[in-house]
């Protein structure tokens, strides 16, 4: 039952256009509350670390309900990597590799194409269905096997000791469950009951999709519906454009580094060049490290979720993401290098610390281009802690947020997180009532945000007693080199690892006492311009509330 | 806002049948002349049951609250014809609490906490408020860093670990007296555990210092130290405001011969002056709350699986669920980014209502709000000069609107501006005409507000198609046929006072109150004695706060979860704990909400009481009468166009009656749209129920 207004030349009309737009975001947004309300995870069920979308029949993204940035640009390679092997109608794909559509291993994708059944009803019979587009959900599964619980071990130095790597795979097939491949899955994970809710909810959520399609197919007609999908695309697209436009032509450049890769201390370089020409912005990581031992290599995947992360941020945060939002957005990076690292390179960290580092340096190469935009360097890493009991009794694992970087009008917001990571802390009521652990202290840090015109945001102080034996883990970044600052703003403070006052490096794996204190001190946000210029009552506030102290010291 | 309008705005339905009610669900009337007053953005509205009618009327909010409550009850009894003094019970809801956190013009306030945490305050749960937005700013704390202050003392799941020095704190007291706070938040890790250390410092407070002191464990002894942090600096923050309004009303209103007010709370229960000046954190959001249960009073549930309540106003839309009478409630509201965990009628909010305005954005899709005309200029078809196409505009060019119907009383229909406005943004979407621009302002609000129906019943479990949808607020009942068109909703109830259904809510709700606490222990290995004693504690406190204590009912639940998880659902519990029960419960409540059960340990995780004091219904008797036809008008539909329209008086229309669509109802407050393929009857309080008449839409 198409409306008559369906009538200007350029077929879907702008009212149509807006209608679609809301319902084909409404199908990703139920996929989303359909997975997380059946998941088990934690991860999924509490971090929302978790995405779900929608792809027409060429693999374009059409909508997304992305809850974490890191699944930004991961989608479409997973969606590319199914339709290389045939997908049939009644089919489900499921895949974790991250050199075959993947991210890194306890990201576990569905894809499933939908095919509804055909218009006309008088010709059943005939077989009918074509495939229309996929629907596709990722979600961070609580163990995925490997060589310790949570498949995420900090010595790993090849994908296989991180856990079970599923190419695209068909869990369904015909519509039918493979209990041989299911049983594969769940025989090389721990807590295989867990992984299976997690594995149903996130079948529960592509079903979900295809029969909002098929509702949608009844209102609009399933031609209005495929106008549909080109024309939400083209409308992301244009207005990506518009913005790109906005920003002055040229190449901007940028490195940065990582501190070691947790088996040698050597700086690893991250370089990039983004040329804005026109419409279009090209960014590249030529003269980027090769592959590590370690485990930061990240896919490009990893690295192209976080440059649409930047993007999004410096351009308009509103427009949809999908397809087009990213048109304007190309993304390079030499082969075998970190950031397009070749099997059976370790990745597990790439998402977790050196995705920060490609948005710090994404976001310095656009501050020439935008510098009213783009703040000043943030902390620039998630100060991953991990406490494991040496009996093997528990695993607590943590990140901590800092400073954000000052923008051009405000001060840097205070004890966050930043960049690819957003989630929750644990309460301290909580840590302390289900692990032998003592929260000692949990406080903004005095001085640590750069001085400006506008100041960075303070990093944050947590100090945890430890009252077992246990094996403390800390993967943290920015201890050597600050973030930032700029236009003539000073630098954030270096965060700091201590165990019992005794300063330990960035990464460090260590076995300790019942008693020992390990203390993370959060780098704090850049400043941005010349400090003598703040404003009075800003810097008489910041000394009334202790966070700036006369000698600089804290209080 | 002149005499004229404000008397068009009195409405009065009057009757003298008995008869029993029909789809009102309302029991036996009561014969006491009662009185409910919501204090509105705009409007302060009234609702008067007297005898067997039920009288309303609509004042201007006045900047001191308490004014303008008064003239609205002065009015409703100057055209009912009875004196103040006559008023056997007066309910209340308002903004003071509210409008004091979204302006941070509540108290001077002092924060203590364990020495090592006064920041988490301020750090909350180390999320930003936005992923995208390098702009966003969290939250200002309500308290700032310089007046947290940290004392020596611990306190761990397990007990007191470190007892208070009372010397330290009486040294605090006088730094306290110094800064001339107006008023403590006291909140000590683990106080929910062991609330012995944070008492004591209570104590001591409150004899050294003249001002409100709220401690944690008394606000909400529940775990999770941001959250209860937060709820305990709410409570203190707008406690002295609160005391002050409340204050002030019950003195007035005693002297006007009036009783003292009992105060809506956000919990979708009233309660009496003192207990909110003691507990001010639940006062925030009670309008939205009585709205809701207004809606909850007029409309029977009984065969459908619960009420989708849409109050559709002029710059926003209110969506929440009512399911077997009752509101549903949530324990993770916030109010401008601040936690507030006390349980609170659960609102979703959409950037839609009538003022929102159209426009047409760079990708070239028209889009309505989230900008909107507010009151002044307001829509175009006002006449005040405003010229941008709003959705009221497009509800007129559709004809739903007609030159003579009433827009909040005062103001004629300027047909011609509302056209002009849409002509305008039908040359800027390359669209043929105003109609059609008016039928994509229509078709796109509607979507948003769909979307925003799908989201808030799917992500609760709950399937809309098995829903009533019940439609208030001045505009609700014109979108609410077509919203129920796309949700696939069969059924559609339109409240008769709906333009003040949460004064009317006011006269319908039961007295409320709440307590909980955190125990946390494994459920085979719960005690059930030392449980039982907990709640003897949580039912002697909520009865403590009741009027008549044994008029009241007690319901007792527990928060549990699966060992491991860090979300807790909230399960009935039994006069006498019986953890395999519970269990059980907890089990089927687990797989209803979730979609499956699991064969893992089940933990408790919080105890909680509630006490009813069931309120005497209001009697809502319609009569009608007259001949209701206005006339007819052109309008235009979705899917079939042009149609000649009935319009009606909806006042007129007498109980039993059947309006087959298309019709349009008028009525001072709000329009009705009954589009071609739908019928609305007219139950005997005046209720319309709308149905679809032909199964495929």
């Amino acid at each position: 039952m198409s409306e008559s207004t369906d009538a200007t030349d350029d077929g879907i009309d702008p009212v149509t256009l807006e209608v679609l737009r809301n319902q084909l975001e409404g199908v990703a947004e139920e996929m989303g509350q359909t997975l997380i309300r059946g998941a088990y995870s934690p991860n999924i069920k509490e971090r929302r670390d978790c995405s779900t979308a929608l792809f027409d029949a060429d693999g374009r993204m059409i909508a997304q309900a992305e809850h974490i940035p890191v699944h930004l640009g991961a989608m479409p390679q997973a969606v590319d990597a199914v339709r290389e092997r045939d997908p049939e109608p009644g089919d489900v794909f499921v895949l974790n590799d991250p050199f075959a559509g993947g991210t890194h291993l306890p990201d576990v994708t569905m894809v499933s194409p939908i095919a509804p059944a055909a218009e006309s009803p008088e010709e059943d019979g005939l077989e009918d269905r074509s495939i229309v587009g996929y629907a596709v959900s990722r979600a961070h599964h609580a163990d995925v096997g490997g060589m310790v619980p949570g498949s995420m071990p900090a010595g790993a130095r090849e994908i296989y000791q991180e856990g079970l790597r599923i190419p695209p795979t068909r869990l369904v097939a015909d519509g039918e469950i493979r209990e041989d491949v299911r049983s594969l899955v769940l025989a090389n994970v721990r807590n295989p009951r867990e992984r299976r809710a997690d594995l149903r909810a996130q079948l529960a959520a592509n079903d979900r999709a295809a029969d909002r399609l098929a509702d949608l197919f009844d209102e609009h007609g399933r031609e209005t519906v495929l106008e549909g999908f080109d024309a939400v695309i083209d409308y992301s697209a244009e207005r990506m454009r518009e913005q790109v436009r906005a920003l002055p032509d040229g190449t901007y450049e940028a490195s940065d580094v990582l501190e070691g890769d947790g088996i040698t201390d050597e700086d690893v370089e991250i370089s990039v060049a983004v040329t804005v020409d026109g419409e279009a912005i090209a960014v590249d990581f030529a003269g980027t490290a090769a592959q590590l031992e370690g485990n930061l290599n990240a896919p490009l995947a990893v690295a192209t979720s976080a440059v649409y992360f930047v993007v999004r941020c410096v351009t308009d945060p509103e427009i949809p993401p999908n397809e087009g939002c990213y048109e304007p957005v190309s993304v390079r990076a030499p082969e075998g290098s970190l950031l397009n690292p070749e099997a059976p390179a370790a990745v597990v960290g790439g998402n977790v610390e050196t995705s920060q580092r490609v948005t710090d340096v994404v976001f310095a190469a656009l501050a020439e281009a935008a510098p009213d935009r783009v703040p000043a360097g943030s902390q620039g890493t998630m100060n991953n802690l991990t406490v494991g009991a040496r009996d093997g009794s528990f695993t607590y694992y943590e990140t901590i947020g800092g400073g954000f970087g000052a923008r051009a009008e405000r001060d840097g917001m205070d004890g966050v997180q930043v960049g690819m990571t957003n989630t929750l802390n644990t309460p301290v009521e909580s840590i302390e009532t289900e692990y032998p652990l003592r929260v000692e202290r949990y406080a903004l840090r005095p001085d640590s945000g750069g001085r400006g015109r506008q100041r960075g945001g303070l990093g944050l102080e947590r100090a945890l007693t430890v009252e077992t034996e246990a094996t403390v883990s800390l993967l943290t970044e920015r201890r050597r080199h600050a973030p930032g600052g700029v236009a003539g703003g000073e630098d954030g403070a270096r965060g700091e690892n201590l165990i019992d006052g005794e300063s330990v490096p960035a990464k460090t794996t260590v076995d300790v006492e019942p008693g020992t204190t390990v203390t993370v001190r959060t780098p704090g946000g850049g400043g941005h311009g010349d400090p003598d210029e703040r404003d009075a009552d800003a810097l008489e506030a910041d000394r009334a509330d202790g966070k700036l102290t006369e000698d600089g010291a804290d209080e | 806002m002149n005499d004229a309008h404000d008397t068009s705005e009195r409405r009065t339905v009057s009757a003298n049948t008995t008869a029993a009610v029909t789809d009102g669900g309302a029991p036996a009337a009561s014969s006491e002349t009662r009185i409910g007053v919501d204090v509105g953005g705009t409007f302060t509205d009234v609702a008067l049951s007297v005898d067997d009618d039920l009288v309303t009327a609509k004042v201007p909010t006045t900047p001191d609250q308490h004014v303008g409550v008064l003239e609205g009850i002065a009015k409703a009894c100057d055209e009912t014809g009875i004196d103040p003094s006559e008023i056997d019970a007066f309910a209340h809801a308002m903004t003071v609490s509210v409008n004091a956190l979204l302006e941070r013009g509540g108290a001077k306030t002092a924060l203590v906490t364990t020495a090592g945490f006064r920041d988490v305050l301020e750090i909350g749960r180390q999320d930003r408020p936005d992923l995208y937005d390098l702009e966003a700013e969290k939250p200002v704390p309500l308290v700032p860093r310089r007046r947290r202050f940290e004392i020596d003392e611990r306190t761990t799941a397990e007990g007191v670990e470190r007892p208070v020095d009372p010397e330290e704190v009486r040294e605090l007291a006088a730094t306290l007296r110094e800064r001339d706070v107006e008023s403590v938040a006291i909140c000590l890790l683990h106080a929910y555990a062991d609330p012995e250390n944070e008492r004591r410092v209570a104590e001591i407070l409150r004899e050294e210092l003249e001002v409100p002191v709220s401690a944690s464990h008394e606000v909400l002894a529940e775990f999770r130290e941001f959250e209860r942090t937060s709820t305990t600096a709410v409570d203190a923050y707008v406690r002295p405001a609160i005391d002050r309004y409340v204050g002030r009303l019950v003195d007035e209103a005693a002297d006007a011969g009036i009783p003292a007010p009992r105060i809506m709370q956000a919990n979708g229960g009233i309660a009496d002056p003192e207990t909110v000046r003691e507990r001010a954190v639940t006062t925030t959001l009670s309008g939205p709350a009585a709205g809701v249960v207004g809606a909850a009073a007029t409309v029977d549930d009984a065969d459908v699986e619960g009420l989708v309540t849409f109050d559709m106003g002029g710059t926003s839309s209110d969506v929440s669920l009512v399911r077997d009478g009752e509101a549903e409630r949530t324990t993770d509201a916030e109010i401008d980014g601040l936690p507030i965990r006390t349980p609170m009628v659960d609102v979703d909010t959409v950037g839609a209502g009538g003022g929102s305005i159209a426009w047409v954005d760079a990708g070239g899709a028209l889009r309505v709000g989230p900008r909107s005309a507010g009151a002044e200029p307001g829509p175009a078809c006002y006449g005040n000069g405003g010229a941008e196409p709003t959705v009221t505009d497009a509800n007129v060019v559709l004809g739903y609107i007609g030159p003579d119907t009433a827009l909040g009383g005062e103001m004629t229909v300027d047909v011609d501006a509302a056209r002009e406005a849409l002509a305008a943004l039908a040359d800027e979407a390359g669209l043929e005409s105003a109609l059609e621009a008016a039928r994509g302002v229509y078709r796109v609000a509607n979507a948003t507000m769909t979307r925003t129906i799908r989201s808030v019943t799917v992500e609760r479990g709950h399937d809309p198609r098995e829903f009533a949808l019940v439609a208030f607020g001045g505009a609700g009942p014109m979108h609410a046929a077509a919203l129920a068109d796309s949700l696939e909703v069969d059924r559609v109830v339109v409240p008769r006072p709906g333009g003040v259904l949460s004064a009317f809510g006011l006269l319908a709700a039961d007295e409320g109150y709440d307590a909980a606490r955190t125990v946390r222990t494994a459920l085979d290995e719960a005690e059930p004695d030392r449980l039982e004693g907990v709640y003897d504690e949580l039912v002697a406190d909520v009865l403590a706060d009741a009027t008549d204590p044994d008029a009241a009912t007690v319901d007792r639940a527990a928060d549990c979860r699966y060992a491991g998880q860090s979300f807790e659902l909230t399960v009935p519990v039994a006069d006498s704990f019986d953890p395999s029960a519970v269990g059980e419960r907890f089990h089927d409540a687990h797989e209803r909400t979730y979609g499956y059960r699991m064969d893992e340990a089940v933990e408790v995780v919080t105890l909680r009481a509630s006490a009813t004091v069931a309120g005497a219904s209001p009697t809502v008797r319609h009569e009608g009468g007259g001949d209701p036809r206005i006339g007819t008008r052109e309008a235009h539909f979705p899917d079939v166009g042009a149609a000649e329209t009935a319009v009606y008086d909806r006042d007129r229309l007498e109980p039993g009656a059947t309006v087959r669509g298309p019709a349009v109802l008028e009525q001072a407050e709000s329009t009705t749209v009954v589009p071609p393929a739908w019928e609305g009857d007219v139950h005997e309080d005046g209720t319309l129920a709308m149905t679809r008449t032909e199964a495929d839409r």
